[in-house]
């Protein structure tokens, strides 16, 4: 028998405006500029073709890394979309690809590691150890849409 | 029915365009044109035609009613005379169903059996789970539908060992709204069992939807299919799935028995010839 092989895309969002507005993220919009764009490049194929065992998460708000879930063959519409995705919701962005996972284990080595790099950075400028596990938690932890994937 | 050697392509779901006789011929004549060789031709029923019957058998408490459900068949012995030679014709009914319970009515029904072919078109997710598991028929199709049928590999599995063909039609690739949902549909076939027992029909009801079968191989890519399944799917797939057809009528599975006569002189033909050459080598 053989299993389905599937492709976990891990990236990261950087919100274009400088604005401090608390960023509302959501995982339909999220969704839906995705589909948007692979429209875009690929038309009604693509969209056929992502379209089984798709799905897409936000994995920590303070990060702002998502993760989208799909099948092995296809994905290659979404690498290729994923990247030129220039506004989620109406607000302005750059996507970046952290990483492409065959599974989600390896992914969250991945977004360990890389969360610790964050944490590492966004220590320097701490001073007091309060507001140091303040940021601890907020970096290190997932949303708990995340949780039942773990 | 008859189903012999036969080298053309098949087209196993061709509807009558407005319910008009007259309008199927033009049709006919284009499909055999392309290079067809055999047509079903549909009928399509919605299960509202028994589900009025359904009361009155309660009522009565037999099954003889609904035993006398009689559709609108389609008189096909004109059509067969008028394409004697040029195409073979069967008859192919589709039946629309959300409440698997009533198939069971169904297959009550004397008219089913006047039927070369039955086509089970699911509208829940739960009829088409019972289709893949019970059902006795010997395609589903799935059409697009407000709502999305999920499957998933057991399902998939379980229809294909009980010889089930899947349809996808190709008049829903021309469509705009539907063509999403099609070729997801036969992606799905695709990625859970290699598209077996996938067949490719046009279901047309206008001159303009038929393609050359060629076309179609060509097709075939964009729905998971490579250019030896794409026309199988259209040759060995459906002939298959004619002599399940005739087991399904029959209760008995099926085998041709040819006349092998014409072979043995043939043989002896052949005997005499080396015969004479051995005598001229002997010269």
């Amino acid at each position: 028998m053989v299993r389905f092989k599937n492709r976990y895309i891990l990236f990261e969002i950087n919100f274009g405006d400088n604005s401090k507005k608390p960023v509302q993220l959501k995982v339909t919009a999220l969704h839906n500029a995705i589909q948007q764009k692979v429209q875009q490049l690929y038309g009604d194929f693509g969209i056929a073709a992502i379209k089984a065992g798709f799905s897409a998460k936000y994995c920590n708000a303070h990060t702002k890394i998502a993760i989208v879930k799909s099948r092995h063959g296809p994905h290659k519409f979404l690498i290729n979309a994923i990247p030129i995705i220039k506004d989620i919701a109406g607000r302005l962005v750059s996507v970046k690809i952290l990483y492409v996972g065959a599974t989600i284990k390896h992914c969250f080595l991945f977004i360990k590691k890389f969360q610790q790099q964050k944490l590492e950075q966004a220590w320097n400028t701490l001073k007091t150890e309060t507001e140091r596990k303040n940021m601890k938690d907020a970096l290190m932890t997932l949303t708990p849409a995340m949780k039942d994937c773990t | 029915m008859d189903i012999r050697e036969s080298t053309g392509f098949y087209d196993l779901c061709v509807n009558v365009p407005e319910n008009k006789i007259e309008n199927l011929y033009p049709v006919l004549s284009k499909l055999c044109e392309y290079g067809f060789k055999t047509i079903a031709i549909n009928t399509n029923i919605d299960e509202s035609i028994l589900g009025t019957d359904k009361k009155k058998k309660k009522k009565s408490g037999d099954s003889e009613i609904s035993q006398g459900i009689v559709f609108e068949t389609i008189n096909i012995e004109n059509i067969r005379k008028e394409f004697d030679g040029r195409l073979k014709i069967f008859n192919r009914i589709t039946f629309f169903c959300s409440d698997f319970a009533k198939t069971h009515i169904l297959n009550h029904c004397s008219s089913l059996k006047t039927y070369d072919l039955y086509a089970f078109a699911p509208r829940t997710q739960n009829a088409l789970q019972c289709a893949c598991t019970q059902l006795n028929a010997d395609i589903i199709t799935l059409r697009p539908n407000p709502m999305s049928f999920k499957l998933n590999k057991k399902l998939y599995d379980q229809a294909i060992e009980r010889g089930i063909h899947f349809e996808i039609q190709y008049i829903d690739l021309l469509n705009v709204e539907f063509r999403k949902t099609t070729i997801h549909y036969s992606h799905l076939f695709h990625t859970y069992g290699k598209s077996k027992n996938v067949i490719l029909s046009s279901g047309s009801n206008d001159i303009k939807t038929i393609r050359n079968p060629y076309d179609l191989i060509n097709l075939a890519c964009l729905l998971g299919l490579n250019e030896v399944q794409a026309k199988a799917s259209m040759l060995h797939q459906c002939k298959r799935l004619l002599l399940r057809a005739e087991r399904r009528h029959r209760g008995k599975a099926a085998f041709i028995i040819k006349d092998c006569t014409k072979k043995r002189s043939v043989i002896e033909e052949d005997a005499q010839c080396v015969k004479k050459l051995k005598t001229y080598v002997e010269f």
